[in-house]
This record gives C-alpha cells, structure tokens and sequence, in this order.
C-alpha cells in the first residue's frame, strides 16, 4: 500500500511548523504527537467528548475527529496557547472547576471560544455551551461558576488580590489551613495543559502496543498462527497468552485473570495476542494478520443462564465447585426474620434490576513501561500502584524488589482503574523481550470492554415496620452478574448485603448474594461499591413504607 | 418515618460494625429546611415532585485486601537544609485531591505555609506503601498518617530548638513559619528554626502510618465492610414529570452529606456535586446493555452521561459531625455522596406520578407505561 | 489517501467524476471522519468543499430564501434572517449534536449524513465479533435478526424541518442543475439510503418565504446534548391551512404526511403508524418511539392551531 504524504503548513500557538503527514492522521494526532503539545487530549475519538478541543482559525474545533490535512495554512491555538493564565483559567483553578483536570483543557477552550460571542452569559446558557464536553468529576456545577465568576469579575474594575471565601467555619479549634477552600495543587498545570497524564509522558523511541482481541464470547483457543504478523516490517514482537500463564486479580480468593487467554477465551474482547511495534498503525495491522482457530463453547449472558445446572465442561471457570457458573454466594443473617414479621403491621416488597454501569471517566488507560539495570518501571493511569506492583511480580516472575510503579496524573477512576490490569502487564512484558519502552492507550470502545463496572444486578427485598414505622425486618435476595472474571466481586458481593445495615436500626436483618460468571466483560468496584444498588432498593421500600403508613417519609 | 429509625452516634450495628460520628439526622433536616420539605411536598403543581432518601457508606476498609502485618499506609516527612518540607505517600490522587489534603494537614500540624510543603506521591520506589485509592479510605487513613509524621517532625524540631535555647519545650510553639516562646524570647523565622534542627545532624526524616482498631464480630463474613469510620448523608429532588410523554428533568438537587470535618471544603464540595451527578446519571440514562454479549453502547454517544444541560443546580451541603478517629475528624465524601442521589429521584418520579419505576435506569418510556398501566387499572 | 481543495464549484465536480465513485466530499466531516474511524469509509480521495465560497451565502429574495450547503448549523442558528422568517429550522438546528460540533457540521453535511443503527455505527473489531450486518455487506440484520432489509434509521433533524416548510435542494450532478424538493432525495433503502450519485453535490437549499407562518418542532432523545434523533416530528401549516407533518428517526427515510386543517389528527398518526418501520435499534424501545410518535402529531397540531 503506499501512502501519500502531505506537507502541513500550521501555525500553533504563534509558532510555524511544517509536517509531512499521512492524509489520515487527525489533527489531534498531529498536535499532540508531531507538536509535543499534550495538553490536547484524546477522548472519545468520536466527537462526544470535547476533551479535544482547540481553536482553528478562532474556532472551536474537535481535533481528534479532524483529518488535519484540512488545515494547511490554518492558525491553531491549543490550551498552551493560551498564556501565562488567562483570567479564565484562574477562575478554574479557584473555583475548583478541575479535579482529575483531563477534561479540563477542552473545556477551557470551548467556554473560551463561547465567551467570544456572549460575554454575559446566562448559567443556562453556559451549560448549553459546554453541552458537548464531559466531564465526570465534577458534576458540572463548579465549571458553571468558575465562568460565572469570571464574566462577573470582566464586568468590574480589577480589584488587587482576590481572596478566597470564607469557609463558613467560625475558627473555633484554630486551625489556619485545614476547614480553608484550598484549589489542588497542581489546578494550574493542569488548567494550562502542563499536567502530564500517562500517554502525556515524553519517551525516547517507544514502541506501540495493540492488541488481538477474542471476537468469541467463549471458546477454546486451538491455535495461535503469528508468523505472518511477525514478518511485517516494523514489527518488533509479538506475544500470547502461553507466554504468562500466571494468574492474578485483585483480591487474593479471586486469582483467576490471565495476562492474555491461554486456553479459552471467556468475554468478546479479551486479549489473545499482543504486538508491539513502531507505531500504533503498524502494531493494529499485525494484530489483524494473527490468525487464531477457536472451538466455539455455549455461551452464557444472564444471570439466570449462570445459575443453573450443568456439565463440567460447561463452566466459564473450571475452579468452582457447584455444577453451575455461581462465582460467590455470600449470605449473613441477624436475628430472626420470623420474629420481624410478627411485630410488623406493614410490609413492603419489590423486584428491582439494574442495568451495569461503567464509570467513563473521560482519560482511557494508557500505560508506558520499560526495563533497565534495576529492573522494570511501569507508568499506568492506575488507583492502586501498590496492588498493581504486587501483580506484576507475581505474573511476570521477578521480585517486588525489581518493580517500580509510578502513577502519573490519572484523568479521573471511580473504581474503574483500581484493579490490576492485563495491558499493564502485557506491555510490561514487551519491554522486557524488546528492550524498548512500550507504550499502550485504549480506545474508548477499550475501556467499555475493559470495564470493571458496577454489576447488573436483580434484587428482591423486602421490609416491615410496626404501626410506628419502627423497622422491624430487611430481608434480600441479590444476584450479580460479574462477568467473566472475578474482580472485586467477592467482595461485591458482601456490600451489596452489608451496607444495609444503617443508617437505619434494624434487629432482623439477612441477606443472600449470588455472584455469577457470564460470557461477558467482567465487573468489579465502582463508586460507592456493592452498596449503591441495595440502597436504592432500601429507600424506595422506605418510601413506600411510610406512605403505607400514611406518614412523612422524612 | 426515617427520622425515627436513625441508628444513634456512638453504637454497634446488627452486625457488629462500630458507628461513632453520625450526622444523618443533621444532613436529612439540613435538605429539608433548604428544599422547603415540609411546605412544598404534596402541594407542587402537577407533574413536580420532591423525594428523599438517606445513604451510608464506608470510611475506609478496616482491612486491607492481601492480609499481612504492614499499617495500611505508610507516610515519610523529611526536612533538610533548604527548609523544605518533602512529604512522600503511597496515596494515589486520581482526581479527588489526595496530595492537596496531605499537603493541608502536614503543613496545618507544623504551622508552616503550604508553599514549604512538596508532596510525591505514588511512586513505589519512592514513597512508602499506601495501599491505594479504592474504599475511601485515603483522607482517614493517609491524613492521619500524615498527621501523625507531622506531629513526630514538629516534637524533633521544638525538642532542637528547646536544647539550644535552653527553654522549657511548653514554652515554644510553631506557629506561621516560626518558633516562637511565650515571653517573647524566641523568635526564630523557619530557615532559623531549620539550621537549628537539623545542626549536627543533617536532614531528618520522620515517618507516620495508621492502623486500623481490631473491628467486628467472629462469624464468617464479619470483615466485609468494617471500618473506622461510616460516611452519612441525605438527598431531596426534585423533578418535573411531563404526565404526556413520560419525560421528566431533575429540576434541582439539594444534597448533604456528614464527612466529619472538611479539611478541604472547596474539594469536597467537588466529591459531592460530583457524586451526585454520577448517581443521577445512573438514575436517569446510563446503562450497558449487550448484544449478545458484546456492549452494545460502548462509547460516549450511546453510553448517556448526562450533559452539563441535564444537570440541575444542587445546592451542596457539608455536615461535620467531627470523628474521633478521623484527622481532624474527617471521613469519606468521594463515595457516599452518591448512594441517596439515585433513590431521592426515583421517591421523587413516584411523588409526581405515582408510578414506581424499579428497573434502573429510569428511562422515559418506563414512566410512561408506568403511568398507563395505572391509569387503565384506575378505569 | 489523495486530498483535493477545489475553489469552484465545477472543479470539485470534475475531481468527482473522474474518481469513479471512490471520491468522498467532505463538509463539516463531523460524521465522515468517525464512520472512516470506524471503517465504515474507507476514503481514497477527500474532495474538501470549504473553500468553495457560493456554498456559504445565505440569501433572500422576494419569495424564496437560499442556505448555500456549507452554511454551518452554529451560522444557521445565529443567523438574523433565518430567526425572523423560519425560527423552526433555528429549533432544530440547536437539537442537533453539540455546540463545538455544530460549528463545524454543516447544513448539507447534515442532510446527506448516512443513515444510523446500534449495530452499524461501531467499530472494526465490534462489527466481526457481532458479524456483519446487512449495510455493511454481511447476510443478516442483526437489529431484527432477519434479512429481509436493513432497517438503518433516518437521522437528519434539519431535514425534517426542511421538508415540512416544503424545502427543496438545488443538486449538481453530471453537470447539470437540478431542483427536487428534499423528500426526494431519501431513496428509503437503509443500505443505500440516498437517489443521489456520490459525484453529486448539494449546492443549496431554498425555502418559500412567508408561506409556512406556523409551526411546530420536538425530537426525542435521552439528552438534551450529543443525541442523534431517537424520533423527530415537525410540522407547519401554511396561510391556506395546508399541513405538512414530516417525520425523522423512524425509518429509513424521512415521512411526509400532508393534509389540511379538517384532516382528523388520527389519520395522519395510523398514516404514520403505517408508513413507519421503527425497529428496536434505539435507546428507547420501539413501542415508546411509535406511541410517541401519535402524541407528538397530537400535540404538533395543536400547536400549529388545529385543535385535534
């Protein structure tokens, strides 16, 4: 295939460049990865996100879905453009308008480029401008002010210093900094783009991971064929599963993950095979040249499927030890549901299921990792960098003492970046056979599959109170869908029960959680874990308690 | 009805999970006044309604995931020549404002500014072991690590300064950026009060951890949500429920939530606005649904965050119920928060319509024929 | 890949034709580059219309007012004559995508926007493990599970509003100039979903002025951002109680029902009702989108003043 090249003629941020490039690349691409100008990132890849926002020619554009070739001779300004601090950014930074700051440059950019044209805005008309960028932490409201602190501040003189308000707390124990509004301390690099985040780190000739996924949701694997993926140029090596046949996963009941499928795949998109090559483009292309046989084994996608009986050789995982895909039954009953039943006057029962969820925080996993005398050092978008260093010593069979994380600014987690993962291992392996630096980003459809997400769910409970509304009994009955691996799912499972426990007082309390394996992309922690689905159930049977009642569900 | 079944502050649970700071009574009359509960409720015009519901969540697991004998977290302090204030923790910031808070309570303790205060952070060569940020357990458990090797620093430094100006160590305090002594004797500025401590001896480290108290009862299953401390808090919404179509809007949130003290009120502000609105996203649009095992919506245009425009103004709420054990008596906020946000605006869909929609996530067409299967049952 | 930035008109024609077919324009290119993303095009040859500046001008004359196809949505929304004399189009132009996207997208580029479904518009790796559904050459449609048709889902907001005020398109295809009112230009097939060649270009859209003096615009969607449509109905009413109802994300083309103001409300829902095929490849399910699809033709009437 030849590839026509282009020259590039922009100006970013003041500054000419001149790039030949490929009529593919996005102007994103080029910004970040011909430019060295990171601030702009990499979302969605799809236009929903905005995370990607720069001005061209003073217009608001998304880069990442625009093939830069359109711009020859076009004036960019990416958020480093925008210097020293603009009063906006300030704003920002006080206003507490960024948390994981991913989201923050495209932000800045877009309310930079609507502030233009309405420089008294409305708060509705604010949230309608920035209606095309996510942001996951804050909830919004924080960004809305920050703009509205910043149009009212353009409308008064400048005053000298702005201080911070007052925290509302009356000083009674002394204290001078703890109880004060306090921005982060890196608000400002990450307001101006500075801030690196995994995929943000300059690294001397990497080479780029991609991966071969399972486009089964279980099967067994036959035969893996890399020999033509190996020939092609650029290619520097390729790995599978059998290579690191050790298992691992977050908590220790639950060591049932393999870097990539060694025997079977268990969910549509797990990893078979891993390259790493000179580009990104390079290292897809060889993935698709990988030829793997499977047997296609009988799937399994609900929760109902998984918790009946059946042959051996149908279990998602052959370590269980009942006759059906249950992962983990957690049950734990106090007092007596009998004696609840009898002192109560009014009952209240649901059936209640919940769609899964993923946390989408806005940055994808990225990692970077490399070897050298004292060993391997990995850069990952992680939660937890000491369970991520544990995993990888166990699984790539070297001693705590040669592994080294480091956790780089992370674009935001929710639980979703709290397991050990898979790619961090694979690309830490690729570094060690090639001896380069190995570099991996996932796409957003990535991080979906990768997921880790709060469980589906279907959970039957019920409550009574006695003629005061005094609860005299909670009883449930959850099962959780946790996908093909375990995850935090034993775990999961208690919380989902647990955490019923108060805020209200109950003497008769019980519960029985069934986990089970499905042919699907495994769940794990998301925020506010296991407990989040029961409450629900919990306050709407409160609800409908009280009316019972006929009284104030306050 | 909820008010009277509040568990009380300072008790044991049915399953022997140790309460002590509770602010949910605070946080659920704290919503109340602000959302005119009582005035409002059940006289809203047609298609408005408000609803409520309480959450609780952990503080931090009491225990850690690998069971072994290491504190679950570990902080250094070390003060060298420069005056510089090296702070180095485990603790994973991915967002919610970890390193400030370190920075926060270290520089609290010593009485010294902000700006003398450097933190790294999660870097396992560097930094000693936190086990990191899942459970929301870093502000509890870190913060009174940090605390911890704050107060070890600051007893090394008057211990210094006391020997060298031969003066009682009650006598002195450390107080905005220097060593001061009751009769005004001792004035040192910190690069005084450095050079003094670290004369002879050169740079001095100092180290901090938390343990977790021994929790729980002796069943089977008992360690599955122990901790510290519990988290309380308390949510009304309101909506506006179009009684045609089925469509609604939350038309505002009022939110509190007991975090035990606010060592950085602007960033928990920020855990909580943003927890409510993940919790509303989970209400009212997000969910994975598959096809055949492969997610179907695995991307942000199918997968429906909601937009700033379908986020309402909340109105934000920090209760401090001040936690023994907690630094300065804070606990969680980064998690909790969420938990009520999904049910108030279900309790609130019920309030406007009278349809209990308990599949989540609470789409428009689940109203609707809600509404109609209701409306034929009444004919 | 080849790239071409033509100042003309005629030249960006010729560089089409001579491609044979495997030129693709490119607008806004808001949609082309996420379905090249996801290998849904495959581009040879990128022919960019944004230096052609005929396509930008939006004019009025006595009768008629012309939106040349590079106008963008932001310019359209913002645009003082199209908020005096067709504030629908204003309505549907803010319902589409989102405010940094509309100030790229353009208004042609939103009318020839390929159709929509679950399980088309996703990725390389999505579409082989799913296997390929029937608008990407596969021999099923995983949406219905049958292979008697794709059901790809109309999607273009501006063209609903463009049909019900009787909007027409001025085309240039093979070199020559065509008129034909927008309807026309949706073929109803979810594979090839337009009449039109892919050497075509949609040069303008005209508009009768003052002739549609009411209306009536709503789309259904889960957000009130990014959404493409999950069901879009606009209506309008002429000065002599003439009805046009047109009706977007529920099918694969557009719906034009047309009527006057004694046509019973229920004949223009079962007309709908007959000519839709929403199928479930939608956030919201099926039953939802057609009962919709009645109340928002209730409530159009009564807003456009016929009481139904």
């Amino acid at each position: 295939m030849v590839v026509i090249m282009h020259t590039l003629n922009l100006t970013i941020n003041n500054k000419p460049y001149h790039f030949l490039i490929s009529g593919t690349e996005s102007l994103a691409q080029v910004i970040r990865q011909k430019a060295d100008l990171t601030g702009t990132k990499i979302g969605c890849e799809q236009g929903t996100c905005g995370a990607c926002t720069v001005l061209v020619n003073e217009k608001a554009v998304l880069s990442c879905i625009s093939p830069a070739i359109r711009y020859n001779n076009s004036s960019v300004t990416t958020i480093e453009g925008i210097a020293p601090l603009h009063k906006l950014q300030e704003q920002f930074v006080k206003q507490g308008a960024v948390q994981c700051g991913f989201c923050t440059p495209g932000m800045v950019m877009t309310a930079l480029d609507f502030l233009k044209n309405n420089s008294n805005p409305t708060s509705h008309e604010i949230r309608e401008a920035l209606s095309g960028n996510v942001c996951r932490c804050t909830g919004y409201q924080k960004i809305v002010h920050a703009i509205e602190e910043y149009v009212k501040q353009n409308k008064i003189p400048e005053t000298s210093a702005t201080t911070f308000k007052s925290n509302g707390n009356d000083n009674k124990n002394l204290l001078s900094i703890v109880g004060t509004r306090q921005p982060y301390l890196e608000a400002e690099q990450k307001v101006t783009g500075k801030a690196d985040f995994a995929d943000d780190i300059p690294i001397k000739n990497p080479l780029y991971c991609r991966f071969l996924r399972s486009p089964h949701p279980h099967a067994k694997i036959i035969s893996i064929d890399i020999s033509e993926a190996e020939k092609m140029e650029g290619v520097k090596c390729i790995i599978t599963g059998k290579e690191l046949p050790v298992t691992f996963g977050v908590l220790p009941v639950s060591q049932d993950e393999t870097a990539m499928a060694v025997e079977k795949v268990r969910y549509i998109g797990e990893i078979v095979a891993a390259v790493a090559a000179e580009s990104e483009e390079l290292a897809e292309n060889a993935c698709k040249k990988i030829k793997v046989d499977y047997e296609i084994l009988k799937s399994f996608f609900t929760i109902e499927d998984s918790l009946k009986e059946i042959n051996e050789n149908e279990k998602i995982h052959s370590h269980g030890k009942n006759n059906n895909n249950i992962h983990k039954t957690a049950e734990l009953r106090f007092g007596s549901k009998q004696e609840g039943l009898e002192k109560s006057v009014t009952h209240s029962e649901f059936n209640f299921s919940y769609l899964g969820l993923n946390h989408a925080f806005t940055e994808p996993h990225a990692a970077v990792s490399w070897w050298d005398e004292k060993g391997l050092t990995l850069i990952s978008a992680t939660q937890v960098p000491h369970y991520l260093h544990r995993a990888l010593a166990k699984v790539l069979q070297v001693p705590l003492y040669k592994v080294r994380v480091i956790k780089p600014n992370v674009g935001g987690g929710f639980g979703g970046k709290s397991d050990p993962f898979t790619h961090e291992i694979i690309i830490a392996h690729l570094s060690r056979k090639t001896g380069k630096p190995v570099k991996v980003r996932f796409t957003r459809e990535e991080v979906f599959i990768n997921n880790h997400g709060r469980h589906p769910t279907e959970i039957k409970m019920n409550a009574g109170t006695n003629a005061d509304g005094i609860l005299q009994y909670i009883d449930a009955d959850i099962k959780i869908d946790g996908g093909a691996y375990g995850s935090f799912g034993v775990v999961t499972s208690y919380y989902n029960g647990v955490m019923l426990q108060a805020p209200y007082r109950v003497n008769n309390f019980g519960f029985i959680t069934k986990r089970v394996y499905t042919n699907k992309p495994q769940c794990g922690a998301m925020r506010g874990h296991g407990a989040v689905n029961p409450r629900f159930a919990m306050e709407v049977l409160m609800d409908d308690l009280a009316e019972k009642l006929n009284m104030d569900p306050c | 009805m909820r008010f009277k079944n509040f568990i009380p502050s300072f008790t044991t649970t049915v399953g022997q999970y140790r309460i002590t700071s509770n602010g949910v009574r605070e946080s659920l009359e704290k919503v109340m006044v602000q959302s005119k509960w009582k005035e409002r409720r059940g006289k809203l015009p047609v298609g408005h309604g408000l609803g409520v519901a309480c959450g609780f969540f952990i503080s931090g697991s009491a225990l850690p995931i690998i069971w072994n004998e290491y504190p679950q977290t570990s902080v250094h302090i070390k003060l060298d020549f420069d005056g510089r204030v090296l702070v180095t923790s485990g603790a994973s910031d991915i967002g919610q404002g970890s390193d400030t808070m370190i920075a926060m309570v270290a520089s609290e303790i010593l009485g010294i500014s902000m700006e003398k205060i450097t933190v790294v952070a999660a870097d396992t060569l560097l930094t000693p072991v936190d086990l990191g940020s899942y459970s929301s357990r870093v502000t509890f458990m870190v913060g009174n690590a940090v605390k911890m090797a704050a107060e070890n620093l600051k007893e090394k430094i008057l211990q210094a300064v006391s020997i060298r100006k031969n003066i009682e160590i009650s006598e002195i305090h450390l107080y905005q950026d220097s060593v001061t002594s009751n009769d005004g004797k001792v004035n040192l500025n910190w690069q005084e009060t450095v050079d003094i401590t670290t004369a002879g001896v050169g740079a001095i480290s100092v180290t901090g951890k938390y343990i977790s108290p021994k929790l729980g009862g002796n069943f089977k299953g008992s360690g599955a949500g122990l901790s510290p401390s519990y988290s309380f808090g308390a949510v009304i919404a309101e909506v506006k429920v179009d009684n045609v179509t089925g469509q609604y809007e939350v038309l505002h949130l009022w939110g509190a939530h007991d975090c035990g003290k606010a060592i950085n009120p602007l960033a928990v502000e920020g855990q909580l606005e943003g927890s409510w609105h993940m919790g509303m996203g989970q209400a009212i649009s997000e969910g994975l649904r598959y096809y055949k095992g492969l997610i179907l919506n695995p991307n942000y245009l199918d997968y429906p965050v909601p937009t700033s425009l379908d986020t309402p103004e909340m109105s934000t709420n920090i209760i401090e119920s001040n936690d023994p054990e907690g630094p300065f008596g804070a606990k969680e906020c980064g998690e909790g928060a969420l938990l009520p946000a999904i049910p108030a605006i279900a309790n609130a869909i019920y309030n406007a319509t009278g349809v209990r929609v308990n599949e989540l996530p609470i789409t428009a067409d689940k109203v609707y024929f809600g509404m109609r299967n209701k409306n034929n049952k009444k004919q | 890949m080849n790239y071409y930035k033509p100042k003309e008109l005629t030249e960006a024609v010729s560089l089409a034709e001579s491609a044979n077919g495997s030129g693709f324009f490119i607008a806004g290119g808001t949609d082309l580059w996420v379905n090249y993303l996801q290998k849904n095009t495959e581009p040879t040859l990128l022919i960019d219309l944004s230096e052609i500046e005929e396509l930008k001008e939006i004019n009025i004359s006595k009768n008629q007012i012309e939106i040349g196809s590079f106008v963008t949505l932001d310019e359209l929304i913002r645009n003082p004559l199209i908020a005096k004399h067709f504030p629908l189009l204003a309505t549907a132009g803010l319902s589409i995508a989102t405010p940094v996207i509309r100030k790229t997208a353009t208004i042609g580029g939103n009318l020839l926007c390929e159709n929509r479904c679950y399980y088309y518009n996703q990725s390389e790796f999505w579409k082989n493990a799913a296997g390929q559904c029937l608008k990407n050459c596969g021999e099923i449609c995983l949406a219905t599970g049958g292979a008697k048709g794709c059901y790809s889902k109309f999607v273009s907001d501006m063209a609903v509003a463009l049909i019900a005020v009787e909007g027409e398109v001025e085309i240039v295809e093979k070199k020559v100039i065509h008129k034909i009112p927008i309807e026309k230009i949706y073929s109803g097939d979810g594979i090839k979903s337009k009449n039109i060649s892919p050497d075509a270009i949609l040069k303008k859209i005209t508009l009768p002025v003052e002739k549609y003096t009411k209306t009536y615009y709503r789309k259904l969607r889960s957000r009130k951002s990014v959404e493409f449509t999950s069901l879009t109905v606009a209506m309008a009413c002429d000065t002599k109680n003439n009805i046009r109802i047109s009706i977007g994300g529920i099918a694969q083309k557009p719906l034009l029902l047309t009527g006057d103001s004694s046509t019973p409300v229920e004949e223009f829902i079962s007309s709908a009702n007959k000519q839709s095929k929403i199928i479930d490849n939608d956030l919201f399910p099926r039953v939802y989108r057609k009962e919709m699809m009645g109340v928002y033709i209730r409530e159009g009437m009564r807003g456009v003043g016929v009481v139904g």
